[in-house]
């Protein structure tokens, strides 16, 4: 009888373990599985979230943005910089015509002066003294002049000669001879000729001696 | 066949059974509830890789922001650069403009502002023909020589005399000032009633060392002699 009591009694152990076992089984797996069936991306956590990110991201375009302005700023700056410049330099190059300017190397004459007007019948006598910078004797000597208004017009243009000659390191006076009345214009000498023979023809500079009537 | 003396004390199984699933089933229900409540989404690897991703592009835009205070420096010293070198284009082009002054220059680098012709003994050498021009220079530099070319047409329009030349070799014209260029056109070239027509001039400035042929616009017409 005793063993047929502790026949039943293990029996009865045994369906009990089963039994806790599969209850326990359930309740672990119930925890996994609960845990797991919550959905992280609904969750209003995740929602936040993903909120702050997109207005994040929507900050980080715009500071690229600015980025990206600023460097254009700068390029288009830098380029109308240069073109400034150069436009500069081109009206600097334009008004280097006119500054002062030299005239042609070692003139054969060069003009010392100019004396006042001789005016007779109509005729009007104008004296220039010229120096010759050569020790040989000049049988013909010429100095071509433009007469100007108080405006820098042309009002006339005339020359002055001689045939008399002029010796070597001396200083000579001649006439220019016409009939148009020079008073109150400027006499500016502009070039100086000795006659056809090779580099006997020169431009004055613009430091050439002047003579206002 | 029960035995005697001891009691049945053995339960169905079908009950076991039953009773242990409805146990399983209310312990599963229990601990998927208490597991799910237990479980927090911030723990969660998406929330936290969520996280960083937001944590890195609040880093990026920080950065952005410092370089962009940098560029705006820069951009405003480039700008007083800027000013300054306008203020330097502004000198050099007034500085040029004394010379050349805006609306001096035209295509014309010669503009005839008159043009007469007398039959008259002006130079004491008998009657000539004698034309005179005056001329602005609208070329913008320094003219050192013009020499204007012309011809003698009777009224009918034959030629009388071709190639008649009216110069001044060595002149200092300065841009928008005029010159006079005449000239006693020394054989008989013409008469009274005769028409002088300008047909192209040479002119020649500072900085070039050959001259240019230029021809006359319609606007300068023939003029007669009287």
């Amino acid at each position: 009888m005793n063993d047929l009591m502790n026949d039943r009694r293990a029996k009865t152990a045994i369906v009990a373990a089963i039994c806790l076992i599969a209850v326990i089984a359930a309740g672990i797996m119930g925890w996994n599985m609960g845990g797991r069936s919550i959905d992280v991306r609904a969750s209003a956590e995740y929602q936040v979230r993903t909120k702050e990110l997109r207005r994040a991201e929507t900050a980080l375009t715009e500071s690229q943005q600015d980025i990206d302005n600023r460097n254009t700023q700068l390029n288009e700056t830098d380029d109308a910089i240069g073109k400034t410049e150069r436009e500069m330099e081109r009206y600097q190059d334009f008004a280097k015509e006119f500054g002062p300017s030299a005239g042609d190397a070692n003139p054969q004459i060069t003009v010392k002066s100019i004396g006042a007007v001789d005016a007779a019948y109509g005729y009007y006598k104008i004296p220039i003294t010229v120096h010759n910078n050569t020790s040989a004797t000049l049988t013909y000597y010429e100095v071509r002049y433009q007469l100007t208004d108080d405006a820098g017009n042309i009002t006339n243009t005339h020359f002055a000669n001689s045939v008399n000659g002029c010796a070597g390191n001396a200083d000579c006076t001649f006439m220019g001879y016409g009939r148009f009345n020079p008073a109150g214009m400027t006499l500016t000498p502009i070039s100086w000729t000795t006659g056809s023979a090779e580099n006997s023809y020169g431009h004055y500079g613009t430091d050439v001696v002047t003579r206002k009537f | 066949m029960p035995i005697e003396g001891v009691k049945n004390t053995q339960v169905n199984p079908v009950i076991v059974v039953v009773a242990t699933a409805v146990v399983a089933m209310m312990m599963f229900a229990g601990a998927y509830a208490a597991g799910r409540s237990a479980t927090k989404p911030t723990d969660s690897p998406e929330y936290r890789a969520l996280v960083s991703d937001i944590a890195d592009v609040k880093k990026r835009t920080a950065a952005n922001k410092a370089r962009a205070k940098e560029l705006t420096d820069e951009v405003e010293q480039l700008e007083e650069k800027q000013q300054a070198a306008d203020k330097r284009l502004e000198e050099a082009k007034q500085a040029y403009q004394r010379y050349v002054p805006a609306g001096s220059v035209k295509d014309q680098p010669l503009t005839v502002e008159s043009l007469d012709v007398a039959f008259d003994n002006s130079d004491g050498t008998g009657m000539h023909v004698h034309p005179r021009f005056v001329v602005r220079n609208t070329s913008g530099h320094i003219i050192t020589k013009i020499e204007i070319v012309g011809e003698i047409v009777r009224p009918d329009g034959s030629v009388v005399s071709d190639d008649q030349f009216v110069s001044a070799d060595d002149i200092r014209l300065m841009p928008g000032r005029t010159a006079v260029i005449e000239k006693v056109l020394f054989s008989k070239v013409g008469g009274r009633g005769d028409l002088f027509k300008p047909k192209h001039y040479y002119y020649q400035i500072a900085s070039d060392s050959q001259s240019k042929d230029v021809q006359f616009g319609g606007d300068v017409t023939a003029k007669v002699i009287s």
